[in-house]
């Protein structure tokens, strides 16, 4: 079970690196009082799994969830 | 006496630039529509008339623009105008919306506890999309005009007189709509990403204390 878990959750997280990935030069994300984030750095959180990368891997989560409702 | 209300505008990075540019919808609904107001724009945005106007206007309602902590709303050059259990009873009977990062989580919390009636706010970073090309230039910006919308439909809807709750579910109503305007058309490759930073403001978009409170 613990295996295919994991399985699922690489799979996530390359889904949303995937996503990132498509993030196009045109824009860039304002988030909070520190610099714009870019697409890159916003990659590099998720493949460290750090806290900022589990959340960004959370919410596409739940948004891809929400789409359902929309 | 007629209510006034006080908006914080800091216009010190470009990144609170793009907030006190949204403030002017704010500013022109409430001159349309006779609605007493004070602004400390600039490096007014400071802590110690910050602290006097409260003090001594007494506004019914405070919309703060600019960075946030969990424990702290900045002002200009994020000065610290407001913190959690050590200056936040200065939000006492007040309802606020804090355009600000994370400051729901606990500031929110404490302000009521402290006696602030209602606060609405964001439990993580508010963030929001940019034209890479438009830099300095926000009123051109129209990646960034969705966010825009969502914010000050809580800023908007308490000046018409609708309580916290109506507020921020005209916000949040606000929100889907542009998700499903957003989602109608990948025309541009932009609009998926607009759709999940503004999914992201929606969701940790808090309301603290009186659901029932109103600013009229």
């Amino acid at each position: 079970m613990e295996e295919k878990n994991n399985k699922i959750n690489k799979e996530i997280k390359e889904l949303v690196i995937v996503r990132l990935e498509s993030m196009p030069d045109t824009i860039k994300i304002s988030f909070g009082s520190g610099e714009e984030l870019t697409k890159k750095q916003l990659i590099e959180h998720v493949k460290e799994e750090d806290i900022f990368g589990k959340l960004i891997i959370n919410m596409q989560v739940k948004y891809l969830e929400s789409l359902k409702n929309l | 006496m007629p209510e006034k209300f006080l908006i914080t505008r800091p216009t010190h990075d470009d990144r609170v630039s793009y907030l006190d540019y949204w403030s002017k919808d704010i500013i022109e609904f409430a001159e349309n529509h006779n609605i007493k107001y004070s602004e400390l724009k600039g490096k007014r945005a400071n802590k110690k008339e910050v602290t006097e106007f409260l003090e001594k206007q007494k506004p019914k309602l405070v919309i703060f623009n600019g960075h946030g902590e969990e424990d702290t709303i900045f002002g200009h050059k994020d000065e610290p105008l407001i913190i959690s259990e050590e200056n936040d009873d200065l939000l006492k009977d007040k309802v606020v919306y804090a355009l600000a990062c994370n400051c729901a989580s606990k500031l929110g919390v404490s302000a009521v506890s402290n006696g602030c009636d209602a606060f609405l706010g964001y439990e993580q970073k508010f963030s929001f999309v940019r034209d890479s090309s438009r830099e300095c230039n926000p009123s051109k910006d129209k990646f960034a005009q969705p966010f825009k919308e969502f914010s000050n439909e809580v800023s908007i809807s308490l000046l018409k007189g609708k309580t916290a709750k109506e507020a921020k579910e005209s916000s949040q109503n606000k929100a889907t709509k542009l998700l499903k305007f957003y989602s109608n058309s990948d025309a541009l490759p932009e609009y998926r990403h607009i759709r999940f930073w503004l999914f992201w403001d929606k969701y940790f978009q808090k309301l603290i204390g009186n659901e029932d409170a109103k600013f009229l």
